[in-house]
C-alpha cells in the first residue's frame, strides 16, 4: 500500500489493515511521524512529539501480531493526547506558564485505556491556555492554525488535536469539552468529535477547569472511530466518582451497515429557529439548511421546538464555568507544582526582606497565568463573592436548572436535537479580540454542556468560502449511540455526494521541507 | 466593577494598572451582557427547589447508592483476619511522596518549603 494512502484511512480501518498485515504498526508510526514533521513546523499543533518511544511501540506491536498475541481494537493506531490530560513521566502543561517544568506522575485513566487498547501515544498537543478559549490563541507556545486556511484559527481550546487529525498527521486524539471544546475544532477544521454523556468517561488525570462540565472526548475522521474511542474510554473509573456504572456499548460495531443503507426513517429530530441569540452567519445558514434536507430525504421528521431558554444558556455558561474555575485553580499556588514566582525565591534566602506567603501565592499565581485565565478567574471570583441571592452563581445555578429540565423534556418527545455546531466557520486568527465576541463562538456547544447530555459535531460540507461546516447532534442522557447512528447516517449520505472533508495542504508542498 | 481591585486580591492575583483599566472594560461588558440572567426572587426559585444544587432529582442517580450502615462489631479478644472489603472503596496503590515532591518547587527532608508563616514579614503585611 502506498504510503500516501494512509492519510485517507480513518482508525478502524487502520487497526484492521494492520492485522490483516496491508502494513505495518511501523510503516504506519513512521507515515505519520514523517507527516508531522512536513506540516507541523507551520500548523504548530504538536507541543511534544515522542519519536523514539511511538517507533519502538509501533515495533512491540509489530511483534506482538507477528507472534500472534493477543490485540486490542485500537493496536498500533497513533493519537495525539491534549495537554491537559496527563501521561506519566511526560511534562504537562496546559499551555500556561503555570505548570513550567511540571512533570505528570501518573496517566488519565483516558489515556490508560487507550494505551490498553493498543493504541501508541504520538504526542501532546496545543491548547488555549487551561482550555479557556476557542481558538487556541492563548497558549503560551503560540498559536496552532488551521490546516484549511493557515491564516485562520483551529478553534479551541483543544485545537491542537483537531489539526492533527483534520491535516492527517494522526487519525485519532483526545480533547476535553466543557462547553464546546471538543466539538467547536472539530467543526472549524472538518473532523468529528464527540462529547460524551456528563459521568460517562473518567476525568481522572484531566486538569480541571469547570468540574460540573468538563469531558473528555474523541476526535477523528469518521463517526465510527470516535464510536470505537468511546467504547475503549467509557465505563466507570473508581479515581473519579463522577462516573456511572452505565453499561459500556458496542458502539464502533454497532453501525455496520448503516453507511451502505443509510437511513433515519421513523426518528424524530427537534429543531430551533436560528434568530436572535442563535442566528448565524449566512455561509453557516446555507450548509444548515442543506444539511436539514439532507435529514429529510433520510427519512427523518424535523420537529421545530421553542427552546426558550436556549437564549440563557451561553449567559449560564459564562458564568458558571468562570465560577468552577476560579475554585479549581486555586490550587496553582507555587507552593506544590509548577512554576514559583523567581523573585520570591531569590528574596527568600536574604534575611533583610522575606517574602510572606501571601505574596509568593499572588507573584506566582500573576506571572503563571495569562490574560484569559486571569479574566475567567476574576469573573468567576466577583459572580461568586456578591455572597447573597442576588449573585450571578446564584441567579446562574437556577436559570441552569431550567435550562436542564427543558432540554431533557424536548428529548422526550423528539430522538435527538440537531443544530449548527458553530454559529460561523473557522475565523481568522486574531479577529476576536474581544472575549464576549470569543464566548459566541460556543453558543450552539454549551447548552448539551450544561445539560451534561451526549452531544456529536459531524462534517456538514463546504461554505462557499471552501471552510468546513458542522451539523451538531444532541442526545438524551446516556443515548450515544442514538445520535452515533444519526450521524453516521448524515455522514455516509453526504460523503457519498461530496466526498471525505479533506484540506488540500498545498502550503506543505510550498514549505520546502523534505518529506 | 470598581471593585477590581478587590476581586483581584481574593484571587490572589496582582494585576498591572494597564492590566486593570482594560479587564474592566472587559468584565463590564461581559457583566452587561450577564444581566439576562433572571434576578432570583427572594420567596426561592420555582417549585420550591433549592437553586443552589440545580441538580435534578434525576441527577441523583448518577451516584451509587449509599451504603448501609456499619453494624458496630464487638470487640473480639483475638484480632481475626481483616476480610477483603466487597464493596466500592478498598485500599489501592498511592503515589509516593517521593514523586510528589518531584514536582514541588522547593521541598526539603520530604516537606514543602515555604516562607514563614509566624515571620516577621508575615506579621507586618497580615494587615493589608
Amino acid at each position: 500500500m502506498a504510503a500516501e494512502e494512509l492519510a485517507h484511512l480513518d482508525s478502524t480501518s487502520l487497526a484492521s489493515g494492520l492485522r490483516r498485515g496491508d502494513f505495518s504498526a511501523l510503516e504506519l508510526m513512521d507515515f505519520c511521524l514523517r507527516r508531522i514533521q512536513r506540516a507541523d513546523s507551520r500548523l504548530q499543533a504538536f507541543i511534544e512529539v515522542f519519536t523514539d518511544d511511538a517507533l519502538r511501540e509501533a515495533e512491540a506491536v509489530d511483534r506482538r501480531l507477528a507472534a500472534g498475541g493477543r490485540l486490542g481494537p485500537l493496536a498500533g493506531v497513533p493519537v495525539a493526547i491534549k495537554d491537559n490530560l496527563s501521561i506519566a513521566g511526560r511534562s504537562l502543561s496546559c499551555g500556561s506558564r503555570i505548570l513550567e517544568g511540571y512533570v505528570a506522575p501518573y496517566s488519565a485513566t483516558a489515556v490508560e485505556r487507550l494505551q490498553r487498547a493498543g493504541a501508541i501515544v504520538v504526542g501532546r498537543t496545543n491548547l488555549d491556555e487551561m482550555a479557556m478559549g476557542s481558538s487556541c490563541e492563548t497558549s503560551i507556545w503560540g498559536s496552532t492554525l488551521n490546516p484549511w486556511d493557515l491564516g485562520r484559527v483551529p478553534g479551541g481550546s483543544s485545537g491542537g488535536s483537531a489539526a492533527a487529525v483534520a491535516a492527517a498527521m494522526v487519525p485519532l486524539a483526545l480533547g476535553s469539552d466543557t462547553g464546546g471544546s471538543v466539538r467547536q475544532p472539530a467543526a472549524f477544521t472538518g473532523v468529528v468529535g464527540l462529547r460524551p454523556t456528563y459521568g460517562r468517561v473518567s476525568r481522572h488525570g484531566l486538569v480541571a477547569f469547570a468540574s460540573s462540565f468538563d469531558q473528555v472526548g474523541p476526535l477523528a475522521r469518521s463517526v465510527r472511530d470516535v464510536a470505537l474511542a468511546l467504547e475503549v474510554l467509557a465505563g466507570p473509573d473508581p479515581r473519579d466518582s463522577t462516573t456511572t456504572k452505565e453499561p459500556v456499548e458496542s458502539w464502533g460495531s454497532s453501525l455496520q451497515g448503516i453507511e451502505d443503507a443509510p437511513s433515519l426513517a421513523g426518528l424524530r429530530l427537534g429543531w430551533c429557529e436560528l434568530a436572535g441569540d442563535l442566528a448565524v452567519d449566512a455561509a453557516t445558514e446555507a450548509c444548515w439548511r442543506r444539511s436539514c434536507q439532507r435529514l429529510e430525504a433520510l427519512g427523518a421528521t424535523l420537529v421545530p421546538l421553542q427552546l426558550p431558554t436556549l437564549d440563557q444558556a451561553l449567559a449560564i455558561y459564562s458564568v458558571l464555568a468562570p465560577c468552577e474555575a476560579s475554585s479549581n485553580l486555586a490550587r496553582f499556588d507555587g507552593v506544590r507544582f509548577g512554576r514559583r514566582a523567581a523573585e520570591a525565591e531569590d528574596l527568600e534566602d536574604s534575611a533583610v526582606e522575606e517574602l510572606s506567603l501571601e505574596d509568593l501565592y499572588v507573584r506566582s499565581r500573576s506571572e503563571g497565568f495569562g490574560p484569559e485565565v486571569k479574566r475567567r478567574i476574576l469573573l468567576g471570583t466577583y459572580a461568586l463573592s456578591a455572597g447573597d441571592r442576588e449573585s450571578y452563581y446564584y441567579r446562574a445555578r437556577r436559570a441552569l436548572r431550567q435550562v436542564r429540565r427543558e432540554l431533557r423534556e424536548a428529548l422526550e418527545r423528539v430522538d435527538a436535537l440537531i443544530s449548527p455546531t458553530t454559529p460561523t466557520s473557522a475565523f481568522a486568527l486574531g479577529a476576536r479580540r474581544e472575549p464576549l465576541e470569543m464566548y459566541r463562538s460556543d453558543i450552539f456547544t454549551c447548552a448539551p454542556s450544561l445539560a451534561g447530555l451526549p452531544a456529536i459535531a459531524v462534517p456538514a460540507g463546504l461554505t462557499g468560502e471552501g471552510l468546513p461546516s458542522s451539523l451538531q447532534v444532541t442526545g438524551a442522557p446516556f443515548a450515544e449511540a442514538k445520535i452515533l447512528r444519526i450521524a453516521t447516517a448524515f455522514e455516509a449520505d453526504r460523503q457519498r455526494d461530496e466526498g471525505m472533508l479533506r484540506p488540500s495542504m498545498e502550503w506543505m508542498n510550498a514549505s520546502g521541507v523534505a518529506a | 466593577m470598581h471593585e477590581i481591585k478587590r476581586i483581584a486580591r481574593l484571587a490572589k492575583l496582582h494585576l498591572e494598572a494597564s492590566e486593570e483599566a482594560e479587564l474592566q472594560q472587559q468584565l463590564a461588558r461581559v457583566f452587561e451582557y450577564l444581566e439576562r440572567l433572571e434576578p432570583v426572587s427572594l420567596e426561592g426559585g420555582a417549585g420550591g427547589e433549592s437553586a443552589q444544587s440545580g441538580l435534578e432529582p434525576q441527577d441523583r442517580s448518577f451516584r451509587e447508592p449509599a451504603a448501609p450502615p456499619l453494624e458496630p462489631e464487638p470487640l473480639k479478644p483475638e484480632a481475626a483476619p481483616l476480610e477483603p472489603a466487597d464493596e466500592p472503596g478498598e485500599i489501592t496503590p498511592a503515589l509516593s511522596r517521593s514523586s510528589l515532591l518531584a514536582n514541588a518547587p522547593r521541598h526539603r527532608d520530604g516537606h514543602l518549603v515555604v516562607p514563614g508563616v509566624f515571620s516577621a514579614a508575615g506579621e507586618s503585611r497580615r494587615g493589608r
